[in-house]
């Protein structure tokens, strides 16, 4: 591991550490998860050095453990990331986001007339495909394709 | 395979074995009528059309009353509290209330799975927009079923607007079940689109696209007709030189297999001329009439008045 990495994580006392984002994705995901209105100390690096990307793109987040819901949200846009939960200046946790074969209330269908945009309905995508990544809609059936993928 | 209970939402939540146990079921109904003329004494169908339909509405009233059972509901939600803003699940949730099962038609798309999965009674899916229209192509399917020796193996041609037509990508999808292969015939700029030709694809599905009925009519043996519509074209001349290739008349089908069958949805206007419906080819009024039998053969499977 990058030793400057190594640095960054042990300065955040509790809390999450999102490591390996693309780093374009960054100021999405910071988005995504409503930082901007975070009222603990949030850090964001991008264009970082490491071995396995040649720029990453990482959050640290001051008391806040992320849920499923955030983690699978993080997924859809950068499937690399791992997750670091941080007690006491530990890594208590570690693991790679992971696409799940189902979102529930995250994205947004696309399509005008499906009815979860007409009525006050959650919203259901299923994994239809990793690479390129696609889903399809539980309720109105169309695909979901990467470049359209839109959160809630 | 336990019908009871379930909706019929889409053709995506059949496999084979359903399809046929329901293909089969009808046929018994189609052959023994009066045997199922009380398997829904005392049970009331609520068909809730929130968007018009002439044969879809009136084949399941149909189908209710030829089982015994009774009918109520609207054809058109003007005046109903839909209409004044009332959310589709408060409706379901009122609707159930008053009725043993519920066929709806949306122009929404997914409106049916919200009411089927917030329903506690069958919900049927009589049409959401431009998604899906399972019932249909269980009428399509009963029909090439019972007009051809097999439901397999056969060669199927699409043919007219396969850009916008429902009832052709749900009938091509649920005939990946079998062995079929399919030709889509149409004018370019109506035909399939990327994504079902993608799904078939991925499903291992024989198709190929052409422009012209003529550069494989003597192979096929059914041919799916569907209407291509005036308003789809910009240019009036543009619709009537297209037109020309898609009508088809007992001149049009010289060359064609002995024992084609053509189908058509319904309601044709000028694609299929009226010589054509005295033909052994013609099998789409009786593909109407198929209505009757699949759906009571739905309705009753799902209300568990039969296996």
């Amino acid at each position: 591991m990058n030793p400057d990495t190594k640095i960054t994580i042990r300065k955040i006392k509790n809390g999450t550490v999102i490591d390996h984002l693309d780093s374009e994705m960054v100021f999405k995901i910071v988005k995504i998860l409503d930082l901007e209105n975070f009222h603990d100390q949030v850090t964001i690096g991008i264009n970082m050095m490491s071995p396995q990307l040649k720029r990453k793109g990482l959050i640290k987040i001051e008391n806040r453990f992320l849920n499923k819901s955030d983690v699978d949200k993080i997924s859809l846009f950068s499937p690399n990331a791992t997750i670091n939960l941080i007690k006491e200046y530990e890594v208590d946790k570690k693991y790679k986001v992971e696409i799940p074969n189902q979102v529930d209330n995250v994205l947004k269908c696309n399509n005008p007339n499906c009815v979860t945009n007409l009525e006050d309905e959650k919203t259901i995508f299923i994994l239809h495909k990793k690479e390129p990544l696609e889903f399809i809609c539980k309720y109105c059936e169309r695909r979901l394709l990467k470049e359209d993928l839109e959160v809630i | 395979m336990e019908f009871k209970g379930k909706s019929i939402i889409s053709m995506r939540d059949f496999d084979k074995d359903e399809i046929m146990h329901i293909l089969e079921s009808a046929e018994k109904i189609d052959s023994n009528r009066e045997d199922y003329a009380h398997h829904m004494d005392g049970k009331i169908l609520a068909a809730l059309f929130f968007e018009p339909s002439t044969r879809t509405r009136l084949s399941f009233e149909s189908a209710m009353l030829r089982l015994g059972g009774k009918v109520i509901g609207f054809a058109d939600p003007g005046g109903t509290s839909v209409k004044k803003g009332e959310s589709l699940a408060d409706a379901i949730r009122m609707v159930e209330a008053y009725s043993d099962i519920i066929v709806m038609r949306s122009k929404i798309e997914g409106a049916a799975r919200l009411a089927g999965n917030i329903s506690s009674i069958p919900v049927i899916n009589g049409g959401d927009g431009a998604n899906q229209h399972p019932t249909q192509t269980f009428l399509d399917l009963y029909t090439i079923k019972k007009s051809k020796e097999s439901l397999s193996g056969n060669k199927v041609g699409f043919m007219g607007d396969l850009k916008y037509g429902r009832t052709v990508h749900s009938l091509a999808y649920a005939l990946s079940y079998f062995d079929t292969k399919m030709y889509f015939i149409s004018p370019k700029d109506l035909s399939m689109p990327d994504d079902h030709l993608e799904e078939l694809d991925e499903i291992g599905v024989d198709f190929e696209e052409v422009e012209s009925f003529d550069d494989v009519k003597s192979e096929i043996d059914v041919l799916y007709v569907t209407r291509i519509q005036r308003e789809r074209f910009g240019d009036e001349l543009d619709f009537e030189k297209v037109k020309e290739g898609y009508t088809i008349d007992m001149e049009f089908l010289d060359g064609c297999k002995d024992d084609l069958k053509i189908l058509h949805p319904l309601p044709r206007v000028d694609e299929l001329a009226r010589d054509v419906d005295e033909s052994p080819y013609a099998v789409y009024f009786q593909q109407a009439a198929n209505g009757i039998p699949t759906r009571m053969a739905l309705i009753s499977l799902t209300m568990g008045a039969i296996e």
